[in-house]
């Protein structure tokens, strides 16, 4: 019943919703364009009937109930004067002559504003002119709506839409006074001029800036808590684009990478100060427009006007369980200035970065000849024996020999890609409002067949000014996007990497195979070793389509109860759905009876939030600043999912499932998920020199047990701003030297949607040949499970000295997680394998330092941000355990106490085997594993926890080797600009943290048949005419030296027969790199060239991405994480989608 | 402006005054939850099947515990992959497949003890139904523990269903007695279940296949006494017949016939509820139109030599067993033979690697009579009484000559004739390990087949009878962490 109820509210209030935002999306429209229409105000007319009020009262009325507004100065102007008024349709001036008869006051009407000045200012303006002029930005774009002030006067006028200004009754020996939010403000002496222009510079690094801290902002300078932003040049001078580039390199304390290595369209994973869960979910909370959201999926990065990442729990328990993980809070543009459109566009190729070193044809031939004479050698042959009297699988086919028609099957999948992007944007503010709207196109094709990744973006931001105390605005998005894999991983089902995948068996194919070989109408050739279906058939067959539809939008309001005190309401309702197809011809199937196959998921996601905020900002005498907040919010989410899947399809033109021979499966799913919260935060300055910031949320959720439903996460956080102390005046490179200090708590909840309860799981049968269902308890239930608890404590310095040339940004900071959501081990023998509830702890800890310097100013800009931080994660309590291990193919991964979360776990190895390892008889004199002999991979015998080694290899001589997680991650950038040209370097890495390159398994391990990497025709080779006798000798000698092919051993590559394990070292790399991210070289059009045309600004550019990577890793790229968001098996590659290298030329034009 | 404050106002008042804690609980929409299962017959008839379905799980997918089950004996060649040292007697307290056989049974147990202590609470429609599905439970709850007993030694026996703060309470019993408690379980069962099911619920266990199981129970133990008169019972009961065709003990369209007493239920349609252990019998690179319509894995498991040479010359069963001289990746294969016993089909052809519709037997009638014969046997040798026409039966249909009291003349002679004739009847059916442990031959058997040189040339041995017995996964040992109730068997 109550559930029902709830859906009536959802629904209901979205339509109504949907309702207002029509309607007030016209109306915004219409205002917001109204606000840069010229109207003439003094012919506004004024009519009032007042008795005794005071003089105060009567300004008030005007200014509510016509367009005027007053400038005065209470201590000059008498406000207080009570007088009896009244007026009937009169013009202002008539009006206002009346009202200050008798008085010293005198007035100005300059269109709407009205400034009151007194007699003693007006006759010090004995040599009074008028001064006008306009104020541009620094790329000379007039801005409307700078202030300017004779300073030391209550005189003043604000810009008009076009920035210009009119000035009357300006003393000579006066000073003007610009200023506008977010630039510098400027001083100009008016003496012997008549005109002022001013252009207006950005105050981009400027200790002004503000900074978002979720559900409001707060000045840079002002901050306690550790939060760091993307500035804008990182999003909006090089072409990205998924919003995830913008993170990576920029940010420190983030760590941002591709789990998928260079698929089109796959958004990065961000990672924020470390992996505080080992069971849990370690992506942080994304706040769009200030609304919580799970992901930044296909977010156009043309619309984002800031991200900033609040990285400690004190900027962070304001979003209490869901903060645990860090929170990414994401602005998008709204209108600024006047009138203008843009439009951007870029297009681009892209090709792989590098390709698997595998045997070119002639060195498979060699390799496979030498591995079938040592084969049939080892299994009792002799080199003397005709061929034809070998078993067949010993046998070299005589083509061989001379065969020299070899496919290079990665070349033939790998193709150069085109990127295109479109981008067009319109923007303006006034009195009324402001309006933004987008439009974007991107499309990238994929360097592997057949994939690719297109998007289109729409967004409209709009505001609109009510009253002087009434603002609503509204932001409405929408984003289709259309992802196809290729190369789609059969067995898993998902995404294009992995055992099966089109590209992986592009890469281990038989170089024999020819391109018009290996479909089932083609049939596969016999005996060339290892055969695939047809990797470059299967890509161009085989849909693997991702389609997204995502509408977000909100609405919201403000109201100034009084001065200081706001109140903030805000609706938003998203939408996801996403689309899933599959079809794969029975002509391109591997290994599956040439079975067509497909299947088909849909999925909707939906949920809506409601916001209220009430603020307070006051000033108490002259030294105490204090703003609250108080809000609420409450969220529901419903997610639903269609599956589907069939087999057979009569004939290959029509792919859906309608039209299939048998349907195989059928399922629908639904959950829901909501939460409720209460928060309350207080920030305090005192002199403006100390700072205090606390807050408080209480976080309810419908993931938490019964037990435990509600969560309380406070924080707080102090700072100290000793430039200001008197010791420090006078000491004037310092603009600001400022220790903070935070302690505070938030949570991850995310833990699953019933995880608490005991659920019920299908587990179907058979009898009859019939499919019965089978259903048993799938779980224990914990009615006291909840959030994993994240405390912080956060230790920081600012610095900017050399008139803000230098920056310096340091912290060090202790995390400490504890009720981790754990699935304790509890013995099979009560029917389960785990138990979930909240038990251990663990720790990140580690520190950051950002600098940003202007090294060089003048016409020749140089600036250089760095950015380098260091995260150490260790594991401090497990419960009743002390690790765990688990296992993906033959790898082995650990957790333990004391070390980091998710371990490799394997061999330790010691070169190779040598003869001196060996008794003449051939029997081992060290452990090794059963049937190893000369040349194999030594391993290492560990000893107990006693020091004794117990001689034999087994998997107790498994040990932990390495973690995923770097020990530092760096940054740094440079930009230069010299005359209209700018140029920006990006380079990013990581050092430490190693990388397990499972694809070794299939294509670096020394077999035979499949292709595989070079480097084992370097392999260990023993004497094998001293093991075999004379001329038995199984190395094709005459091959090799007809086709140059070395056959020397390297050093270290093993013997690959006899027995050696996967599950060892080998496979483990060094995952270090330092990567040239990005160069972007720019041109922007000169000025006056553009003077008398329709542009604005026009820049031109050139852009290359992953231009080059240092690295001594073999895979494609040591940035992958193939099992996905899965903590406990981090750092996997088993076929990575390469890395592409990109060259963009991209032009944007303003009008 | 008074009704902008006055909707702000019911906005913030509305939203706060909501009722919290209805509005944070939600039900699960998709997944039922367990407070509202076990209420009537049809709630349990779902239960029972889930029991069912954990028992499947051993026999399928490719690498599974069945496979174990095969490879432990000298029916297969070593070296294989994914057995992890069964098939050499190198294998330790870590075997994934084992460990996994282990976690299948322990959960087909604690199903079964959910149904049992629920079920008498709860009114059925059908009384009938009741004792079936109790029947059922005491049945498959009987294999699982004979099952655990046999493989791994004494288990903690447990009846009910208990926190796992209790269960880590209950000690290891031994193997005698738990062995004790799936007889009776057994008997229990045998009370309550139907001689045979109909319809849609053919497949399920029968009152027979429950004294089959307990008959091998017994024979296990070599209590041949106790073993006989549950099978002369089955055999007695008319239902059942060996098929005249060897070939169609394992045929699809032969299913639930005459031949099969017990069977793991599979069927195909890409149902989700076909069989894959069939294809990764097969080579990776294997295709063969007519034998198996796609290609096998690469967990295909290699004959070994001497149970190849273990049929007689002109043994029908030979060439429907194993399969000789294939092209794997278009490669003739003449080095290993591959068994072929489970590849056959000839109703319904499975369309995916994972969709094999042929049920895989537990018992099979055949076995039920051999193990008659050897009861017979051990009782007295009667020459050229009843257990030899049974076993001649066999061979008859084995395309083979009659066994005699002339060949075969006294009590032992005829044990050995029955041992060699199940090694090859029931070749590759899991039998053969079982077979060679209660026969008290394993160490000796396994032994001198690990001296060919084809197995290793003695590379490998089974060193000592504690490997009757595997050892107790690892994990399990370390998730009771107290070897007071969980110990590792000795020498491991």
């Amino acid at each position: 019943m109550k559930k029902k109820l709830m859906d009536e509210v959802g629904i209901s209030d979205f339509l109504k919703v949907l309702k207002i935002m029509r309607l007030s999306t016209f109306l915004l429209m219409v205002f917001a364009l109204q606000a840069w229409a010229s109207s003439s105000y003094s012919q506004q007319q004024v009519t009032l009937n007042l008795k005794n009020v005071k003089v105060l009262e009567v300004l008030n009325q005007i200014e509510s109930s016509t367009n005027f507004y007053f400038l005065f100065n209470k201590d000059l102007v008498d406000v207080e004067r009570v007088v009896s008024i009244s007026a009937n349709q009169e013009e202002i001036d008539d009006f206002l002559t009346d009202l200050f008869a008798g008085t010293n006051v005198k007035f100005v009407v300059s269109d709407r504003q009205i400034v009151l000045t007194t007699e003693n200012d007006a006759k010090s303006q004995s040599q009074q002119k008028i001064i006008s002029g306009k104020v541009t930005d620094s790329s000379g774009t007039p801005l409307p709506g700078v202030t300017v002030v004779v300073k030391g006067t209550t005189q003043g006028i604000i810009t008009d839409a076009d920035g210009k200004y009119t000035l009357p009754k300006v003393s000579g020996d006066a000073t003007l006074v610009f200023s506008f939010v977010g630039m510098k403000s400027q001083e100009i002496a008016a003496a012997g001029k008549n005109s002022i222009n001013i252009k207006m510079e950005e105050d981009a690094i400027g200790i002004d800036e503000v900074v978002a801290i979720g559900y409001g902002t707060v000045k840079k300078s002002d901050l306690t808590s550790s939060v760091a932003k993307v500035t804008d040049e990182a999003i909006k001078d090089r072409p990205i684009m998924l919003l995830g580039e913008a993170f990576q390199g920029q940010l420190s304390g983030v760590r941002s990478q591709s789990s998928n290595g260079g698929m089109p369209g796959d958004e990065l994973t961000i990672r924020i100060r470390g992996i505080n869960t080992i069971n849990g979910d370690s992506d942080p909370l994304y706040v769009i427009d200030g609304v919580p959201r799970t992901n930044m999926n296909d977010i156009n990065p043309n619309d984002i006007a800031s991200i900033q990442i609040l990285k400690d729990a004190s900027a962070t328990s304001i979003y209490g369980a869901r903060g645990g993980n860090g929170v990414v809070l994401i602005e998008t543009k709204q209108g600024k200035g006047k009138p203008s459109i843009s439009f951007d566009a870029y297009y681009g190729l892209s090709k792989a970065e590098k390709k698997a070193p595998v045997m070119s044809g002639h060195e498979w031939v060699a390799w496979n000849m030498f591995c079938r004479n040592l084969a049939y050698l080892r299994a009792g042959g002799s080199m003397s024996n005709d061929m034809s009297s070998r078993p067949a699988s010993y046998q070299i086919p005589g083509t061989w020999e001379t065969w020299n028609n070899f496919t290079d099957w990665q070349d033939a999948v790998l193709q150069a890609a085109a990127i295109q992007n479109y981008q067009f944007s319109a923007s303006a503010s006034g009195d009324n409002g402001s309006i933004y709207f987008s439009a974007g196109y991107m499309d990238q094709d994929g360097i592997i067949l057949n994939s690719y990744y297109n998007r289109k973006n729409i967004r409209l931001n709009s505001t609109l000014n009510v009253s002087d105390k009434i603002k609503v605005g509204v932001n409405l998005s929408g984003a289709s996007s259309d992802k196809n894999g290729g190369g789609l991983d059969t067995s898993t089902g998902s995404n294009g990497n992995g055992k099966e995948a089109a590209f992986h068996h592009a890469i281990m194919m038989s170089p024999l195979m020819q391109l018009d070989e290996g479909t089932a109408e083609w049939g596969f050739p016999e005996n060339i070793g290892t055969t695939y279906a047809n990797p470059v058939e299967q890509l161009k067959n085989t849909t693997d389509n991702k389609k997204y539809t995502r509408i977000a939008s909100s609405i919201w309001g403000s109201y100034d109860i009084l001065k200081g005190l706001v109140f903030k309401t805000q609706y938003s309702y998203n939408y996801d759905g996403y689309t899933y197809e599959f079809y794969q011809p029975g002509n391109v199937t591997y290994q599956n009876g040439n079975v067509t196959l497909g299947n088909s998921a849909a999925t909707t996601t939906g949920d809506w939030t409601i916001q209220n905020t009430l603020s307070y900002d006051k000033v108490f005498g002259k030294d105490h600043n204090l703003s609250l907040l108080l809000g609420q919010s409450a969220e529901e989410l419903r997610y639903y999912k269609i599956y589907a899947a069939a087999s057979g399809w009569p004939y290959e033109t029509i792919e859906t499932l309608n039209v299939a021979t048998t349907a195989t499966s059928a399922t629908t799913n639904r959950t829901s998920y909501t939460n409720a919260s209460f928060f309350g935060r207080a920030n305090y300055k005192y002199k403006d020199k100390y700072l205090l910031s606390a807050s408080l949320r209480c976080d309810g959720s419908s993931r938490f047990g019964s037990n435990s439903k509600w969560g309380y996460f406070p924080s707080l956080s102090v700072g100290w701003k000793m430039n200001d102390e008197s010791f420090m005046t006078g000491i004037d490179w310092i603009s600001l030297l400022k220790v903070r200090a935070a302690i505070g708590t938030s949570g991850n909840d995310r833990i699953g949607d019933y995880e608490y309860m005991s659920l019920l799981g299908t587990y179907n049968t058979s009898w009859a040949d019939q499919v019965v269902a089978g259903v048993a308890p799938s779980n224990i239930a914990n009615e006291d499970l909840q959030w994993e608890t994240t405390t912080t404590f956060d230790f920081g310095f600012d610095f900017n000295g050399l008139k803000n040339r230098i920056q310096v940004n340091l912290d060090y900071y202790y995390n400490k997680t504890t009720d981790l959501l754990f699935s304790v081990p509890i013995p099979y023998t009560t029917g389960f394998s785990s138990y979930t509830t909240n038990i251990g702890s663990l720790e990140n800890r580690g520190w950051e330092v950002d600098i940003t310097s202007h090294n060089i100013k003048g016409k020749f800009n140089w600036s250089t941000s760095l950015n380098l931080s260091r995260n150490r994660n260790k594991v401090l309590d497990m419960g009743d355990i002390t690790e765990s291990t688990s296992i993906s193919w033959d790898a082995y991964f650990i957790t333990e106490v004391g070390g980091p979360v998710s371990q490799f776990y394997c061999y330790e190895t010691d070169g190779v085997l040598s003869s001196s390892d060996f008794d003449s008889a051939g029997n081992a004199l060290n452990p090794t594993l059963s049937g190893q002999e000369e040349g194999n991979v030594k391993y290492v015998d560990q000893p107990d926890e006693n020091g004794n080694k117990d001689g034999k290899i087994n998997s107790e001589d498994y040990v932990a080797q390495g973690t995923n997680q770097p020990d530092l991650i760096f940054g740094l950038t440079n930009r230069f600009s010299w005359r209209n040209f700018d140029l920006s370097i990006l380079m990013q890495g990581q050092y430490g943290g190693e990388i397990l390159f499972l694809g070794s398994r299939q294509y670096d391990n020394g077999g035979y048949g499949r292709n595989i990497y070079r480097r084992w025709l370097h392999c260990y080779k023993p004497d094998y005419e001293k093991i075999y006798g004379d001329g038995e000798n199984p190395v094709p000698t005459e091959y090799l030296e007809k086709h140059g092919i070395d056959f020397s051993w390297d050093g270290k590559t093993n013997n690959p027969f006899g027995t050696n394990n996967n599950n060892d070292d080998r496979r483990i790399y060094d995952s270090s790199y330092l990567r040239i991210k990005n160069i972007t070289f720019g041109y922007t059009m000169p000025k006056e060239l553009l003077r008398n045309s329709t542009f604005g600004s026009v820049r031109c550019y050139v852009s290359l991405d992953n231009v080059k990577t240092f690295d001594s890793y073999p895979g494609f790229t040591p940035e992958t994480n193939s099992f996905g968001n899965n903590t406990t098996k981090m750092g996997v590659d088993y076929c990575t989608y390469p890395l592409s290298k990109r060259c963009v030329f991209g032009i944007n034009v303003t009008f | 402006m008074k009704n902008y404050i006055n909707i702000f106002l019911i906005v913030v008042l509305g939203t706060i005054l909501f009722s919290c804690e209805d509005f944070l609980t939600t039900e699960p929409e998709s997944t039922y939850s367990v407070s509202g299962a076990y209420q009537n017959q049809s709630d349990f008839e779902y239960a029972i099947a889930a029991v069912y379905a954990s028992q499947q799980g051993l026999y399928s997918p490719n690498v599974c515990w069945y496979r174990a089950m095969i490879a432990r004996s000298d029916d297969t060649r070593e070296g294989s992959y994914y057995l992890y040292g069964i098939d050499q007697f190198t294998d330790g307290d870590d075997v994934s497949i084992l460990t996994e056989g282990w976690n299948i049974l322990w959960t087909m147990i604690n199903r079964s003890n959910v149904i049992l202590d629920k079920i008498d609470a709860i009114e059925f429609n059908d009384k009938d139904v009741k004792n079936y599905i109790k029947g059922e439970a005491y049945a498959l709850r009987a294999w699982a523990y004979y099952t655990l007993a046999w493989q791994f030694g004494g288990m903690p026996l447990i009846n009910t269903s208990l926190s796992a703060e209790e269960t880590k309470t209950i000690a290891r019993s031994s193997q005698t007695e738990t062995f004790a408690f799936a007889e009776a379980d057994y008997k229990s069962a045998i009370d309550l279940l139907p001689e045979k099911w109909t319809g849609e619920d053919i497949g399920r266990v029968t009152k027979y296949a429950a004294e089959g199981g307990l008959a091998r129970l017994y024979m296990f133990q070599s209590d041949f006494s106790s073993a006989k008169p549950y099978l002369s019972d089955i055999i007695n009961s008319g239902l059942y017949a060996m098929e005249p065709d060897y070939v169609d003990c394992f045929t699809d369209s032969h299913d639930n016939g005459q031949e099969r007493v017990w069977e793991i239920q599979f069927s195909g349609n890409l149902s989700g509820e076909g069989q894959q252990f069939a294809t990764g019998l097969l080579p990776a690179g294997y295709t063969d139109a007519v034998l198996m319509p796609f290609s096998g894995y690469s967990t295909a498991m290699y004959v070994s030599l001497d149970m190849a040479g273990a049929y007689e010359d002109g043994d029908l069963r030979k060439d429907i067993s194993i399969v000789s001289n294939i092209y794997v990746g278009g490669v003739l294969e003449s080095t290993y033979h591959y068994i072929l016993k489970y590849c056959h089909y000839d109703d319904y052809t499975p369309q995916t690697q994972n969709d094999w519709a042929n049920n895989i037997p537990i018992l099979r009638y055949t076995d039920v009579k051999m193990m008659y014969a050897e009861c017979l046997n051990e009782e007295a040798y009667v020459a050229d009484g009843e257990a030899f026409s049974i076993i001649n039966a066999v061979r008859n249909r084995a395309g083979l000559s009659p066994l005699t009291s002339a060949t075969v003349p006294d009590q032992d002679s005829f044990r050995q004739a029955l041992i060699k004739e199940r090694r090859v009847e029931f070749a590759f059916e899991g039998l053969r390990w079982n077979d060679l442990v209660r026969w008290g031959i394993a160490q000796e058997v396994i032994n001198d087949h690990f001296m060919e040189d084809d197995e290793g040339g003695g590379t490998y041995s089974m060193d000592g009878d504690y490997r009757e017995i595997f050892a107790i996964p690892y994990g399990e040992l370390s998730r009771y962490n107290d070897e007071s109730v969980m110990w590792q068997n000795p020498e491991y």
